[in-house]
């Protein structure tokens, strides 16, 4: 049986910086405005909808000139193991998929924001308008249905990749090995293996000069003080709730297995 | 049924509403027939980006006639659109696009406009284009293309018309001091232009690449050097960073960065050079068999001591080691690469000789004092350079004339590459290879004298100017009265107020013209100065003929196709130039140039281009058919061989001491012009910019005003500029802002967001507001900004365009009206700006 466990990976070495992928996942989301929700493809194409960016770009600079270091790193969603997001959700709006992806069902999302307290690289933003919440899909649809994300796919230059996760782990750990030693100095994939305890691994990996960590944003131990805190109370408040979500619960399960078995396919099967 | 994932996600809810009643989800069959096709694509669509001008392979994915999103064709080697390119169909939609025919009512530059019907705007243009032929006055028209409304058709048109009065837009771009800076050293003919694609770095395989004068990261040409560079950032790339400001991107943990002072470039490569001979860093097999090195120079004229037929069968006197004497080097044995020698009683010396003389006192030290780059720094670049060759390059350049000095400054680069021997090395310098297509229409030898030609020829100071790419002196020659007197502007998809320096004295000679035209899709605040505006389609709602000019190793031929219907009430640029044609030309001349094309359509030009392809090679013939290029819209073709080769050189080599410029320096010094010798000539000497000669020191508020690409904006044009597209990305970017160093800028009292009021000292009533952004990673005597995004001088084009910034620079606006000497480029960046808090 296939591998279901998908995976993205940002090589921020062979990175050229020219946001294709930026501007890719916004066209992308556009896109799925048009065919989801029946807006016209001009009316997409002509307001700026931040909040569908699920790729942003975060500038930062340190030092002083003329020993200067400038880093534009790309900020999306981590797709975590253990979705803080999805832990604190009280609509049980967001959910993992099989592929990895971390996915925020906008009919039930209910517009609290717990999921940007709960977030410890801080990435769901809240889009007035629509009063929902919003954040990378890791492309789940696209890689269902046998394509590649959208970052992925727009990269001229071989620095976003997606695939299979033991196949984005093997490439990226490869060149990071590359890197290593053409530079001396150490790399990192960050998320190819459990970040802590709290996110564990990743969906969307990191290649990274450990020098250089900080200004990608990629923190040695995240965590998030909210999500613990509420978590309790959340558990709480489950409980309340009582048989209906139990229910709920059980045939979420039930329909991914389904899904899993006859759904699943992607692009080498083809 | 077409499942979405909106339906998908639908119908796993139902499901599980369902499941809880106790039925069965039905989505194994419905959710299997979720394809690639479902999202999004009906119809794929071949196209060439013209987000800018490089014409990258895309394919348009089109869904009920409308134009969703592009990809990179896959059939390249190096599939790749950038992020300028995947907006295009936020130009397409754009809600700002021109969208019927205009008329100026208010005076030019007032940006007043009435709507008008076809009928009426071409019949106004097409009468005032006839008068001026039946005055014998067809030549007073000024022809401004670019962004071609009809490409292969518009430029024919407008020479059998009977002007050739073309002001293009090389002498801000392609068509500058780079051309000859390199083929100085490689050749090229009498007057050695070599074009971008003549040589590239090969990135991919590189261990070290120096970037100077061209960035790959914000720069042009996604296919297929944006690429390649990628490619060789994971291969291991390493970069150096020569440049007033450090572009994030070309390298965070792996690019020196040597900041030196705008204009001060040949100060760093004179030290460079100076490090590479005394270390013996050079590669002295290549110097002997590929370069002139070996040539012995006259010590007083630093002409060639005899170099007989050159170009032909070029031989020429060299130093043999053996005999102990001068002989020509088809009869040496050992041709010595140093020494000085007497020959007839004058002091020879080898070209390798006089290149080390002439920096052997030009220390890392002696550079730093001018370039402001530290002297270990130039030193360590010499050892790396020296470790990696010949898998290393210093970047040959691209939009290259910056400053007075840039011609010495593009020879030095090639110079040095051809000391460190990477010329037609893998890792190094490789050479393009291209096919070339001829167009079907007619084309008539007009009598009359260009403008560009006239100055060409009979005016000091513009001897090399490149007649066709001579944009610039439009003001000028309007200003002048020379030869004679323009009377009409016709603007085909250009910008020439935006889109070169001194745009202030372009708007100043279009309001002199008796009428001007512009063909554009989007506006540009050249559009502000125009008479009638002729809305063209985009790109992406027409069919072109085939592409060939691309800039790779290998020939590549390229189909487009029209993606869309065109949108509101503009017209196809094919049917347009017709339509003018036809008020324009009799009937019979109609008939003769245009009537194949009006029956045939765009199929007749491509079939003319195919069946006179020029250039395949035996292995090419065997890979092309025109069934595999319409399939996969693109072919591409051999690689031209990875070796060392001149292009027709005087002395039938690579030269490393250019008797092309040993040449122009005599001439010029013979001619008592001195201080334009200093910029052409064989050896390692500093030359100043024009800034340097305004002040030796830049006050505290003073700056030379610098400009780059961003990776989200291209041109002038509002297809990047206005749109919604690359806003999100280019605003976290503060690419509308300029940017100065922190420390300057604090001493300024300044402090990041702050409006500030910037000028040109020389023209200090042209103001441009802008927000200031300081960062540590401009030199302090430099003020940066993207090219292409602010609004700069005319800011009533800011009413036109509700998406781009409202304000910020471009530096075209306020620059002087200054040319290279002799060759007569732009020197877009030398003269200094003051700034100070906007009130």
């Amino acid at each position: 049986m296939k591998e279901k466990q998908m995976a993205v990976c940002y090589d921020s070495q062979a990175c050229i910086k020219c946001f294709a992928c930026v501007v890719n996942c916004s066209v992308e989301n556009r896109a799925r405005l048009q065919r989801e929700r029946g807006t016209g493809v001009e009316k997409t194409m002509m307001e700026k909808l931040p909040h569908l960016n699920y790729l942003t770009i975060e500038k930062s600079e340190s030092g002083v000139f003329p020993d200067v270091k400038s880093v534009a790193a790309l900020k999306h969603c981590q797709h975590c193991e253990y979705p803080k997001c999805m832990d604190i959700c009280p609509a049980e709006a967001i959910s993992k998929e099989d592929t990895g992806a971390v996915l925020i069902n906008r009919d039930k999302c209910v517009g609290c924001q717990s999921c940007i307290d709960a977030c410890p690289y801080d990435v769901p933003v809240f889009d007035r308008e629509t009063g929902k919440t919003y954040k990378c899909i890791m492309c789940n649809d696209r890689l269902e249905a046998g394509l590649p994300t959208a970052c992925a796919e727009a990269c001229p230059s071989v620095a976003i990749f997606c695939g299979t996760a033991s196949d984005v782990r093997a490439e990226a750990k490869e060149r990071a090995e590359r890197y290593e030693k053409v530079f001396g100095k150490k790399f990192i994939v960050y998320g190819a293996e459990p970040v802590n305890s709290h996110v564990g691994s990743l969906s969307y990996m990191t290649i990274a000069a450990e020098e250089n960590a900080d200004p990608y944003m990629l923190p040695e131990n995240p965590k998030s003080g909210v999500s613990i805190a509420r978590n309790v109370i959340k558990i709480g408040g489950a409980a309340a709730i009582g048989a209906a979500a139990a229910g709920i619960a059980v045939h979420v399960s039930h329909w991914k297995k389904h899904k899993e078995d006859s759904v699943y396919h992607h692009k080498d099967e083809e | 049924m077409k499942l979405t994932r909106r339906s998908f996600m639908k119908t796993s809810m139902a499901g599980l509403a369902a499941a809880v009643a106790g039925g069965t989800p039905p989505l194994a069959a419905e959710a299997a027939v979720v394809t690639a096709s479902d999202y999004g694509v009906e119809k794929k669509v071949y196209m060439n980006c013209r987000m800018c001008a490089q014409f990258c392979p895309m394919v348009g994915r089109v869904r009920d006639g409308r134009l969703v999103s592009v990809e990179a064709n896959p059939n390249t080697p190096y599939p790749a659109v950038c992020g300028r390119g995947r907006a295009a169909p936020g130009a397409l939609y754009d809600p700002d696009r021109i969208k019927g025919p205009l008329i100026a009512t208010g005076e030019k530059g007032s940006g007043q406009f009435r709507s008008a019907s076809w009928e009426e705007a071409l019949d106004m243009v097409g009468k005032k284009m006839a008068e001026l032929r039946n005055q014998g006055e067809a030549h007073t028209v000024a022809y401004f293309p670019r962004f071609n409304a009809a490409p292969g058709l518009d430029n024919a048109l407008f020479n059998l018309y009977g002007t050739d009065n073309l002001f293009n837009y090389g002498d801000s771009c392609y068509g500058s001091t780079n051309q000859i800076g390199l083929g100085s050293v490689l050749g090229g003919g009498p007057v050695p232009r070599q074009g971008n694609s003549a040589v590239m770095g090969d990135y991919e395989n590189a261990r070290l690449a120096v970037l100077i004068g061209r960035n790959p990261v914000g720069g042009l040409v996604a296919f297929p050097w944006g690429a390649m560079f990628g490619r060789g950032r994971k291969n291991g790339l390493k970069t150096v960073v020569i440049d007033p400001r450090k572009p994030a991107g070309t390298g965070e943990t792996d690019a020196d960065w040597l900041p030196v002072i705008p204009g001060t470039d040949t100060a760093l490569l004179m030290a460079l050079a100076n490090v590479i001979f005394a270390n013996k860093y050079y590669d002295e097999d290549f110097l002997r068999k590929h370069t002139n090195a070996d040539m012995l120079i006259n010590q007083e004229t630093l002409l060639p001591a005899d170099l007989q037929n050159p170009f032909e069968e070029p031989d020429y006197l060299v130093w043999d080691e053996a005999a102990g004497k001068a002989v020509m080097k088809s009869e040496a044995e050992k041709p010595a690469l140093f020494g000085e020698y007497d020959y007839e009683g004058a002091k020879v010396k080898t070209g390798l000789q006089a290149l080390i003389d002439s920096c052997a006192s030009y220390t890392p030290e002696e550079a730093e004092k001018i370039c402001g780059v530290k002297a270990a720094q130039i030193t360590k670049l010499a050892s790396d350079l020296n470790e990696a060759r010949p898998r290393c390059f210093l970047e040959r350049g691209y939009r290259s004339t910056r400053y007075f000095n840039s011609m010495n400054e593009r020879r030095m680069v090639s110079v040095i590459n051809g000391l460190l021997g990477v010329y037609g090395e893998e890792g190094g310098l490789i050479y393009g290879r291209n096919v070339r297509l001829d167009n079907p229409f007619a084309w008539s030898e007009n009598e009359e004298e260009t403008v560009c030609g006239h100055y060409a020829e009979n005016v000091e100071g513009f001897e090399l100017a490149d007649p066709w790419n001579l944009r610039r002196l439009f003001p000028k020659a309007v200003a002048e009265n020379r030869p004679y007197k323009m009377r009409m502007a016709f603007i085909n998809g250009q910008n020439p107020v935006g889109g070169g320096s001194g745009g202030w004295f372009t708007a100043e000679a279009l309001k002199k013209m008796e009428m001007v035209v512009a063909v554009s899709p989007f506006w540009n605040e050249s559009l502000l100065f125009a008479d009638v505006i002729l809305p063209d389609t985009t790109f992406m709602e027409r069919d072109e003929p085939l592409f060939a000019e691309y800039k790779a190793t290998f020939p590549v031929l390229t189909v487009h196709n029209k993606a869309v219907e065109p949108m509101f009430n503009v017209k196809n640029g094919y049917d347009m130039m017709l339509e003018l044609a036809r008020r324009v030309f009799d009937e019979d001349e109609y008939e003769e140039y245009f009537g194949d094309f009006e029956r045939g359509g765009i199929n007749y030009i491509i079939d003319y281009q195919l069946e006179n392809l020029m250039g395949l090679n035996e292995a090419d013939e065997k890979t092309f058919s025109r069934t595999g290029l319409f399939e996969s819209g693109v072919w591409c073709g051999t690689p031209a061989p990875i070796k060392p080769a001149a292009k027709r050189s005087p002395s039938g080599k690579i030269e490393v001491y250019s008797t092309f410029m040993a040449k122009w320096n005599d001439r010029l010094k013979g001619e008592g012009r001195e201080k334009e010798a200093m910029y052409y000539t064989p050896l390692f000497t500093y030359a100043p910019t024009y800034w340097q000669g305004l002040k030796e020191t830049l006050g505290e508020d003073e700056f030379i005003p610098i400009t780059g690409f961003s990776p989200l904006s291209s041109f002038t044009g509002a297809q990047t500029r206005n749109n919604i597209l690359l806003k999100n990305a280019g605003e976290s970017l503060d690419y509308d802002h300029v940017f100065i160093n922190a420390s300057k800028g604090r001493a300024l009292g300044l402090k990041t967001e702050d409006e500030v009021e910037i000028f040109n000292i020389e023209m200090p009533s042209v103001k441009v507001r802008a927000r200031v952004c300081l960062t540590e990673t401009v030199e302090p005597h430099a003020l940066f900004c993207y090219y292409g995004v602010g609004t700069g001088y005319f800011t009533k084009i800011a009413e036109k365009l509700s998406v781009a910034a409202p304000d910020g620079l471009n530096p075209n606006h306020i620059g002087n009206l200054t040319y290279t000497p002799v060759d007569a480029s732009a020197p877009s960046q030398d003269f200094i700006v003051k700034i100070r808090r906007a009130l």
